[in-house]
């Protein structure tokens, strides 16, 4: 039964949590992940995420999507609480306002890069031909206009990235979340992409949460954020620096 | 089409032999039930025709007590009742050399009262000689294009063989159908006046029936009943005319059930093949629906886009399966025809009857058992968690933790299974419903013993063939939702054949010790009869009696089958066979007693007004000793004393035994079918059948047959009977094949990156095979070790439940370890033949590409 979408309101905050709290079971231990994440992240910034291998970030990145639920606490996109929501209108709300970028890039081999790209725009039900147009702009825009009918397969794994951030920005979402996504790439081309990543969401003015080990990146946000001890900190820039 | 759809297509068409497996999976599976129901409906529809050839429009008939009605009978219904709207009938059967394997329904009539009736004789063209035809015996019409096929015209000749008897036709007409529904009726027509028909069927003043038209509405009916029941003699009556076409139809009954069970082991195996398809490519593609499912698509897209898949495989499917079985179909309508004419009644199906109903029932079969086997995995889809990392795709889906709802749910449907067994009903559809039960239950024990048999078989083949052996075992664990279905598809089919096997050798088995003790004469002589397991087809009677009286012959039986009416003790009238013997004492030592004692048996029988029945009849009827059955006789209605209840496995119909002596005193019929023969001492039975041999009448074939000689003629039509059953068999068995095929293809596909770890660390592609060969075999193991007990269950069933709620039969048990040895042989076989391609193909996968594909 198709539920309609959960629409945030212009004058929220992108992303609100509060108390936000995430414990697993592991055999009859509680592992606590996340304790008390606390934050607020306005619309157009760029917040850069940084946190050692096994520190949460990335089930901090499925609660904020709704992918998750956390265990107690309060998620706010857009003045919409995920947390009251059902798993359905969850992921409505996912599919209208949030757009993704993977490490592991996870575009769909099955359909070609102009079709990876449309896919939100379908899954929303807003797939106009206007639409659609604005989708290959943005494909031209990461430079591979003339790929639109390749196979991912038959990308490079830049190419791969540049596509799901083309994809990721495609609908319009509220929010961007980019889990490492330079994780699987060189030097070089992590290097373009992350200028291009900035250039297009700063351009779209776009809320940007980016999950990283790279320290590099800090160049690139408006506030760093770390975890620490399971609560989200201000990261020492400074420090790191050092 | 949506992306969404589109994705899922391409992902079909990128694993082309994962899908065409699939359809040809579905497709075997609706192809033997469509062939077996279109054989059936065949079977029954040529059937239908052929009553409708001789019923014409009588709506009653009159009948006698046993060899029809006499003459006479007639000519009171017309001359004294006065009632016009009757007509003589004589029926029966004749073969020509120039149609070899076609049966004719010989049809005696008067055509001066058939119009009413039939149109055939004066719809006969060529300028019938009604003089011609009623005046000289041997003259007669056939259809127009059956004449065309035999390549005679009028005014020809035909020789035709009836009841053993050479016999020459003279065509004097040719009949010309109305349409297309009236031609098929007359193809098998050869219609004659009804002096040639007596004459040519010994059966001179006699009629099979007289065709009556009587008034459809009551009170004029019931009048009219009443001036019939006050004319006619004893031992005639007058039933409605569809009374006989129903007792015939019901005489197959069972044995199409049967057929149809069968045919529905072979869908049900397809079903695990495509739940076994469907699950691995949900499981193969976890990670990328857990994109999807990140990118917003809801838990009911993608259910609904594994449901399109499943819809589109089972459409194909489905389409080829109703392709395949109407191939399929016009070679097992030939084994069905063979079976009801070895076993019931004279039939010739000239082709497959194309039933759209049954072909519609087919396709919804095989649609909605696709979809009901993809329900499951549908809904494993929705539970692939939305992945923002990146997720291997190896993950197993869950089975594991399942292992122990699945045995318990195996428990639970094992003891709803038994249940239905004990319950105490004659229903056959409860008792393979009850075995589909004990099926599941053993499905659903499945995974739990291959994992356990994984830890055990590791140390044992990890000794035989070191670290490739260990790891073998473990693989099979490792992606137990792939291999556990595959090995419970083979262990069911393999099951079936061990299951079936058991039930054919046990049936074997018994009726070899049943001929060793029934059949005791030397020599035995019969006219040839169509229905083989019927001897009703006549022996002149002057050489029964220069036969029974020959010097080299020290004692002789005879014997002869009739259909008379029963009534039951439970009030049911039904019309059966009835065997009737003239049995020397050493005659007497051939039956073995289920019920009765031969010392109180013989006397009545011999003296008495007592008949002994089989143990079908007994279990069809519901009789026992000491019970009465009342006969319609030439007498009129006279009951019986049932003084024994004796084994016999020639009819499932069951029959009933009466002394000739008895016979004789109700009865006007003296013919005599079989001779059983004991030659005098010392005297060689191959030397008497020669002497024998002489005494035939040059018009009439005989068959003398040695004692050895009819036991193989016998076993040879026992084994020709389960033809149908073997060729069923194999099929379950090529499903179940596929099944497995598809998911050793399926591993492959998963497991490349897995194999090009192990290659890029040293493993020779002859060390990749024997690794693929070896985890093939042992799922052919396991699969073979679960299917002993689940075959000996079936077996077990099939003997004591469902052959008995059958039939009615007692049958040993006769489980060899051969059957179960090679049982096992076949399920590694199988399984290694299917895993020879895919290992074949993991061996030649180049490590470099299968590393830098992604999953």
């Amino acid at each position: 039964m198709p539920t309609a979408a959960l629409t945030p309101r212009p004058d929220a905050p992108a992303v609100v949590l509060e108390g936000l709290t995430k414990t697993y079971r592991e055999g009859e231990q509680q592992r606590e992940v996340l304790y008390g994440v606390e934050a607020t992240i306005e619309r157009g910034e760029f917040i850069v995420l940084l946190g050692r291998s096994g520190s949460g970030k990335s089930t901090l990145l499925n609660l904020i999507s709704g992918i998750d639920l956390p265990t107690s606490g309060r998620v706010v996109l857009g003045g919409v609480d995920l947390t009251r929501e059902t798993e359905h209108a969850r992921t409505l709300f996912r599919r209208h306002h949030i757009g993704f970028v993977f490490q592991a890039f996870n575009l769909i081999p099955t359909l070609t890069v102009a079709e990876n790209l449309l896919l939100p725009l379908e899954l929303s039900g807003t797939l106009t031909d206007a639409e659609s147009e604005r989708a290959l702009d943005i494909l031209g825009e990461v430079g591979l206009r003339d790929r639109a009918d390749s196979f991912p397969d038959r990308l490079s794994g830049g190419e791969q990235q540049r596509v799901a951030i083309a994809r990721a920005l495609a609908h319009d979402p509220l929010l961007i979340l980019a889990d490492e996504p330079t994780g699987n790439l060189d030097y070089q081309t992590a290097e373009q992409v992350l200028r291009l990543i900035d250039r297009l969401v700063r351009q779209a003015g776009k809320t940007t949460l980016m999950v990283t080990h790279d320290r590099s990146l800090i160049d690139l946000a408006d506030r760093v954020l770390t975890l620490r001890s399971g609560k989200l900190v201000a990261a020492d820039v400074t420090a790191l620096d050092a | 089409m949506s992306l969404l759809h589109r994705a899922s297509r391409r992902y079909l068409l990128q694993h082309p032999w994962l899908m065409g497996l699939s359809i040809l999976g579905v497709a075997v599976g609706v192809a033997v039930v469509v062939a077996i129901d279109l054989a059936n409906s065949s079977a029954e529809r040529a059937f239908e025709q052929s009553s409708e050839q001789v019923t014409g429009k009588a709506t009653h008939q009159i009948l006698g007590a046993d060899a029809g009605v006499s003459d006479a009978v007639y000519r009171t219904v017309r001359v004294e009742l006065g009632y016009t709207d009757a007509a003589p009938v004589v029926e029966g059967y004749a073969t020509t050399s120039r149609a070899p394997g076609q049966t004719f329904q010989l049809l005696g009539v008067d055509p001066l009262a058939e119009a009413p009736f039939r149109p055939y004789v004066e719809g006969a063209d060529g300028g019938l000689d009604l003089g011609l035809f009623m005046g000289q015996v041997g003259t007669g019409v056939m259809a127009e294009a059956t004449l065309a096929a035999l390549d005679a015209a009028v005014g020809d000749t035909l020789h035709l063989d009836i009841d053993g008897r050479r016999r020459t036709l003279t065509l004097v007409g040719a009949m010309v159908p109305e349409d297309d529904a009236s031609a098929d009726v007359l193809d098998n027509l050869i219609v004659v006046d009804v002096g040639t028909a007596q004459s040519w069927l010994d059966a001179e003043g006699r009629l099979s029936r007289i065709d009556l038209i009587l008034p459809r509405d009551e009170p004029a009916l019931g009048e009219t009943l009443a001036q019939f029941a006050e004319v006619l003699p004893e031992g005639t009556e007058v039933v409605r005319s569809s009374v006989r076409t129903e007792t015939l139809a019901q005489m197959t009954r069972a044995f199409k059930l049967n057929l149809t069970a069968l045919s529905l082991l072979a869908l049900v195996v397809g079903l695990f093949l495509i739940y076994n398809t469907m699950t691995f490519s949900v499981v193969q593609r976890r990670a990328l629906i857990g994109r999807l499912r990140a990118l917003g698509v809801t838990k009911g897209e993608v259910f609904r886009s594994v449901w399109r898949e499943a819809l589109l495989i089972g459409s194909l499917g489905t389409a080829l399966g109703l392709v395949l079985g109407i191939v399929l179909g016009q070679g097992l309508v030939r084994l069905v025809t063979q079976s009801i004419n070895d076993l019931y009644y004279v039939l010739t199906v000239r082709e497959l009857d194309l039933n759209l109903w049954l072909l519609a029932k087919g396709a919804v079969l095989g649609l909605g058992t696709t979809m009901l086997a993809t329900l499951a995995p549908a809904r494993e889809a929705t539970t692939a968690p939305a992945s923002t990392v990146l997720q291997r795709s190896q993950e197993e889906s869950g089975i594991l933790r399942r292992v122990p709802q699945f045995a318990a749910l195996g428990i639970v449907l094992g003891v709803v299974g038994g249940g239905l067994l004990l319950l105490p009903s004659q229903s056959i559809v409860l008792s393979y419903t009850a075995l589909f039960f004990v099926l599941l239950a053993f499905a659903g024990l499945t995974p739990g013993v291959v994992l356990v048999a994984s830890r055990v078989l590791r140390p044992i083949t990890g000794r035989l063939f070191g670290v490739l052996g260990r790891m073998a075992a473990t693989g099979i664990a490792a992606t137990l939702s792939r291999t556990a279905v595959a090995i419970a598809a083979l262990m069911m089919a393999v099951a079936a054949t061990i299951g079936v096997g058991v039930m054919v050798n046990s049936f074997r088995a018994t009726v070899v010790t049943w001929l060793d003790y029934t059949l005791r004469a030397d020599i035995f002589v019969s006219a040839p009869s169509l229905v083989f397991r019927r001897q009703d087809s006549t022996l002149d009677t002057l050489f029964v009696q220069q036969i029974a009286e020959h010097p080299l012959i020290a004692a002789a039986s005879t014997g002869h089958s009739t259909q008379v009416r029963y009534t039951t003790p439970s009030g049911e009238t039904t019309t059966g066979d009835l065997v009737v013997v003239d049995l020397p004492p050493q005659s007497q030592e051939r039956f073995r007693f289920k019920a009765g004692t031969p010392s109180d048996i013989w006397p009545a029988f011999v003296n008495g007004d007592a008949i002994i029945v089989s143990e079908p009849y007994a279990f069809r009827y519901d009789v026992d000793v000491g019970d009465a059955v009342t006969l319609s006789t030439d007498q009129g209605d006279r009951s019986f004393r049932v003084a024994g209840i004796f084994y016999d496995y020639g009819s499932d119909l069951g029959l009933a035994m009466m002394s000739r002596d008895v016979f004789d005193q109700y009865y006007d019929d003296r013919r005599r079918s079989t001779l059983a023969l004991y030659v005098k001492d010392g005297v060689e039975v191959d030397e008497a059948i020669a002497a024998l041999r002489q005494l035939v009448p040059p018009d009439q074939q005989v068959f003398i047959q040695s004692n050895r000689s009819l036991r193989e003629s016998s076993m040879e039509v026992f084994d020709r009977t389960f033809t149908i059953t073997a060729v069923l068999r194999l099929l379950a068995i090529g499903v179940a094949f596929i099944g497995v095929l598809t998911a050793l293809m399926s591993l492959q596909l998963e497991r490349a990156r897995e194999l090009a770890v192990l290659r890029a660390n040293g493993m020779t592609p002859g060390q990749v095979w024997r690794y693929v060969t070896l985890q093939t075999g042992l799922m052919g193991f396991v699969a073979g070790i679960l299917a002993l007990p689940l075959g000996i269950v079936l077996a077990v069933v099939l003997i004591y439940v469902i052959n008995r709620r059958s039939f009615g039969w007692t049958l040993q048990l006769d489980l060899t370890p051969e059957v179960l040895i090679q049982a096992l042989l076949l399920a590694i076989v199988a399984a290694v033949i299917a895993g020879l391609y895919p290992a074949w193909k993991m061996a030649r996968t180049r490590p470099a590409e299968a590393l830098r594909g992604e999953s």
